[in-house]
């Protein structure tokens, strides 16, 4: 139970992009191109699960035990761009040489997206302070990662559906992007308590 | 497909529009900080360890391909600016223990954040040549992150306390406006921020286009 | 435990920790560079067949 407590707390109650804005930056340019929208959350999502899993059990299993635990957000950077890299490649393999160079470039901006570095991170802290149990810390990273994924797709969608002429000049490109990115927060902490409380 | 290359040229145009405008590099200063921006001190404290953290950024970035071959540039810069990154870190503690107590993973987040904008816009696949940040473009990301940050922080305290550096702000100390408890409230503030940085730039860019067609 | 292998063990750790993931990176990177070769290259031949 604990552990899907931790989902659904890490997606819904503390989720990583609008509830602690870790990652936002990546999350409104990534809305640029919403007919991918599904592929980028997909993408980002599963690259955040994959980055907490990872970068937990390296880090509890062999930064921290020999004191090397200062490093980690270092090593967590590389291993976060080698994971949705290396994705991309795989991805990418059977496509022509075009689409390849492609995917790679679209992948740039996933992986440096601190989202990634967050929930390793986060995690980290949890471990040394010896409150985190392994479900725990699996449950928070795959959560973080659903609710990055929730994040990326509804914000691609609804800001998509946010017809610009109908906007005030002044409120055009960034400004309402940024007031849509408030009001899908203000949604979030609405269910905050809620969902992971259902588990608990 | 002709018409899905369509579409994605023509939104490769509409992000390349929006990347490439200093209210974009005024937001991405700011917005990794922002969540940590809930008083003016740890605004203020932010938005400096952002700005130093892009100013390294910047120079790792066009130090790093000096003696790193094309391969491994990128996991290069990007252990050097993490390892900065962590520096700051330290410094801030430092620092500003308590603060950065309070501040908690934040700092270290922001630095990181910081720095991949600037890495992904020099060394990013998606960069064109002429496209790369100038010298003034890291200048004025770095000081907008400690003036915006810092003008959140005091916005974030005064309408959700009531009070800066323990200064009550009169009416509204007793009635404080929850919103700004919350990452929501923060939000609006950067959005009001970059609608008057945005109007700036238009406003210069209307000047600037009314000169050439008056030379014209 | 041995003074040696605690003084030798954590750079060790940090220098793998990074250089692995460092390496998929690399990888990658070749992976890239192979498919601007391989799309010079047909760059070439259909401007040769003009």
């Amino acid at each position: 139970m604990s552990f899907i407590n931790a989902i659904f707390t890490a997606a819904l109650d503390n989720n990583l992009v609008f509830t602690q804005v870790i990652g936002l930056l990546s999350v409104i340019v990534l809305a640029g191109r919403p007919t991918e929208a599904l592929r980028y959350a997909g993408l980002l999502g599963l690259a955040t699960a994959t980055s907490g899993v990872l970068g937990s059990a390296l880090y509890a299993g062999f930064l921290a035990p020999w004191g090397t635990g200062y490093f980690a957000p270092a090593v967590l950077v590389v291993l976060n761009a080698a994971i949705v890299c290396g994705a991309a490649a795989v991805m990418a393999r059977g496509l022509s040489a075009a689409e390849r160079l492609e995917a790679l470039r679209r992948a740039t901006i996933p992986a440096v997206s601190s989202a990634l570095l967050g929930v390793s991170l986060a995690n980290a802290v949890a471990a040394d302070a010896g409150t985190a149990t392994v479900e725990g810390l699996m449950g928070t990273a795959i959560g973080s990662g659903i609710g990055v994924f929730l994040a990326v797709a509804l914000f691609s969608l609804i800001r998509n559906r946010v017809d610009d002429t109908l906007v005030p000049r002044a409120l055009r490109g960034l400004p309402i992007s940024l007031v849509t990115a408030s009001l899908m927060a203000l949604a979030f902490s609405g269910v905050a308590g809620i969902a992971g409380g259902m588990f608990a | 497909m002709a018409l899905n290359e369509t579409i994605a040229r023509a939104q490769d145009l509409r992000v390349r529009s929006m990347v490439h405008t200093r209210t974009f590099v005024v937001v991405a200063a700011s917005l990794p900080g922002l969540a940590a921006a809930s008083t003016l001190v740890n605004g203020a404290l932010m938005g400096a360890a952002v700005a130093v953290s892009i100013v390294c950024a910047a120079i790792l970035t066009r130090l790093v391909p000096r003696f790193a071959g094309r391969v491994a540039q990128v996991p290069v810069a990007l252990m050097l600016n993490a390892v900065v990154a962590i520096l700051l870190g330290f410094a801030l503690r430092a620092v500003e223990p308590v603060a950065h107590q309070a501040l908690g993973l934040y700092p270290v987040l922001a630095c990181a954040s910081g720095m991949a904008s600037i890495l992904v816009a020099e060394m990013g696949l998606e960069t064109a040549e002429g496209e790369r940040f100038t010298a003034v473009d890291i200048v004025f990301a770095a000081v907008s992150a400690v003036v915006v940050l810092a003008a959140c922080g005091c916005l974030t305290e005064l309408l959700f306390t009531g009070q800066v550096l323990g200064v009550a702000a009169g009416p509204l100390a007793n009635s404080s406006i929850a919103i700004f408890g919350k990452s929501s409230g923060s939000l609006l503030i950067l959005a009001l921020v970059a609608i008057i940085v945005q109007a700036t730039e238009r406003s210069h860019a209307g000047a600037e286009d009314g000169k050439e067609g008056e030379r014209a | 435990m041995d003074p040696l292998i605690q003084t030798l063990v954590p750079p060790i750790i940090a220098v793998m920790a990074v250089a692995v993931p460092a390496l998929v990176l690399v990888a990658v990177a070749a992976f890239a560079r192979r498919a601007e070769r391989e799309l010079a290259a047909e760059d070439v031949s259909a401007a040769a067949e003009d």
